[in-house]
């Protein structure tokens, strides 16, 4: 077979492949856009879905929310992140509220940390948000109590591998 | 249909479900099924020592292709990969069956135009002559590896990154290819039914690429589809009984031997080609290519 068939075979090939993912996902946000109106019972029996009352209440129980403080290393820089661990719609997430550095000094954030994703017997397996050398990279981890008062969460993720400890604070 | 598989999926879920054939495979399939082989051999009376040996050698230069590809730097190269996504691909795409089935079929692809280049140019042949070095068929030949195994691929998977598939996506396609493959590394099973033999790569169109009867040589590259190889004028069905290896064989099981016998036969025939183009033509052309 020669040389130029070879190429445009290949070429039609890689074109479908990557053009129907590509195709696929123009329409479908084509489709997300248009339906603005979304009829209320919809709505209505999505928000019911979404927070049944006696999850709402178990997921308030849960021990895991409340303010927590990380430390971290940033380029050599030694550092304390506070987190602030909420409830929103049946989800619990993370944001960091705050950074404090050795010396004392705190400026304010909100940044989204963590999100909690399944129960599992080993602990929550969840979404660690954090930067790396200026990329942001999105973590798959588990995070576990230890005590009331101390949270543990770990990842092993192509290389990059850790156990950290977060405090609660008062 | 469309509709289900556009569905936005979560990372978590879909690294589970790649776990599942990619990594596990190995506890509820390969090692049965080596086992279920070497029974097989006993009953055949076909176990000898030389047998045992090879695959112990297969084990080694695995554990060895695995370190190589450790001191390379797994994080090196996933973050090249990273810094492609962000910086010279298409727009992303979203994580939903679709974009999994295509990345899955596009890393295939790549697969086989490694794998023919592997055999087409001396460099590559010089590390993936380790693989069909065996007189062996079965499991463990699967993880018979070259010095330079894990560079090549690289290489083919960096312009499905661009294209805008998730990094991390191309690379449990990867393994998932490489995982089919590995389960193709068997004599026990004969053929498919005809549709199946016709589409898939199945381990007699692999029993050929491994085949060094010469109408066997340099056919049947696929990794999961051999339809690949039909489109692309490389496919050769299992007719004659194989005989496995390559046309000058190794003869050791010394997995030192084993695993640097291509590289060495590159550099022997490099020292005795004159002049610096030819010699660094070596590198680029067929196996067996001499100078005018
Ligand atoms: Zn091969």
């Amino acid at each position: 077979m020669s040389n130029t068939k070879l190429f445009f075979i290949s070429i039609g090939i890689i074109a479908l492949l990557a053009g129907v993912p590509h195709i696929t996902a123009n329409l479908s946000y084509a489709n997300t856009t248009e339906i603005v109106e979304t009829p209320k019972e919809k709505i209505i029996s999505e928000v019911t879905e979404a927070e049944p009352f006696e999850e709402e209440e178990t997921i308030n129980e849960s021990p895991f929310l409340g303010k927590w403080r990380a430390s971290f290393n940033y380029d050599g820089t030694m550092g304390y992140m506070i987190v602030r661990i909420t409830s929103k719609k049946g989800k619990m997430v993370g944001h960091i509220i705050a950074y404090e550095d050795d010396l004392g000094n705190s400026e304010g954030a909100k940044d989204l940390v963590l999100q909690f994703k399944k129960e599992k017997k080993s602990g929550w397996s969840a979404i660690y948000t954090t930067e790396y050398e200026n990329e942001t990279y999105q973590i798959p981890c588990t995070v576990k109590l230890l005590s009331p008062s101390q949270l543990q969460l770990s990842y092993d993720y192509y290389g990059f591998s850790d156990i950290e400890t977060w405090t609660k604070e008062k | 249909m469309v509709a289900l598989l556009a569905k936005e999926l979560e990372w978590i879920d879909v690294q589970y479900w790649f776990s599942i054939f990619n990594d596990w495979s190995l506890v509820y399939v390969i090692l049965p099924f080596f086992v279920f082989e070497l029974i097989r051999y006993t009953v055949l009376k076909r176990m000898t020592m030389d047998l045992i040996k090879d695959s112990i050698a297969n084990a080694i230069t695995f554990v060895a292709f695995v370190s190589i590809e450790y001191i390379l730097g797994i994080l090196a190269v996933t973050k090249l990969y990273f810094w492609v996504h962000e910086h010279v691909s298409l727009p992303h795409l979203p994580l939903n069956w679709i974009t999994i089935i295509c990345c899955i079929l596009l890393a295939d692809f790549a697969y086989y135009w490694d794998h023919r280049m592997m055999h087409r140019i001396g460099i590559g042949w010089a590390t993936h002559a380790v693989h069909h070095s065996s007189p062996h068929f079965n499991m463990s030949v699967a993880y018979r590896f070259g010095p330079m195994d894990a560079i090549f691929p690289i290489l083919f998977s960096i312009p499905i990154v661009m294209l805008g598939f998730d990094p991390i996506l191309v690379l449990l396609s990867e393994v998932f290819v490489q995982v089919f493959q590995t389960l193709l590394h068997t004599e026990v099973i004969k053929k498919f039914p005809k549709p199946i033999e016709y589409i898939f790569n199945t381990p007699s169109h692999h029993r050929v690429h491994h085949g060094s009867n010469r109408q066997y040589w340099d056919k049947n590259y696929a990794g999961m589809l051999i339809i690949w190889d039909r489109m692309l004028g490389t496919f050769e069905p299992e007719v004659e009984e194989v005989r496995y290896g390559i046309d000058k064989p190794v003869d050791s099981t010394n997995p030192i031997t084993i695993f640097l016998h291509g590289l060495q036969r590159l550099v022997k025939q490099m020292k005795k080609t004159e002049g610096i183009g030819n010699k660094l033509k070596l590198l680029i052309k067929p196996p067996g290519w001499e100078p005018k």
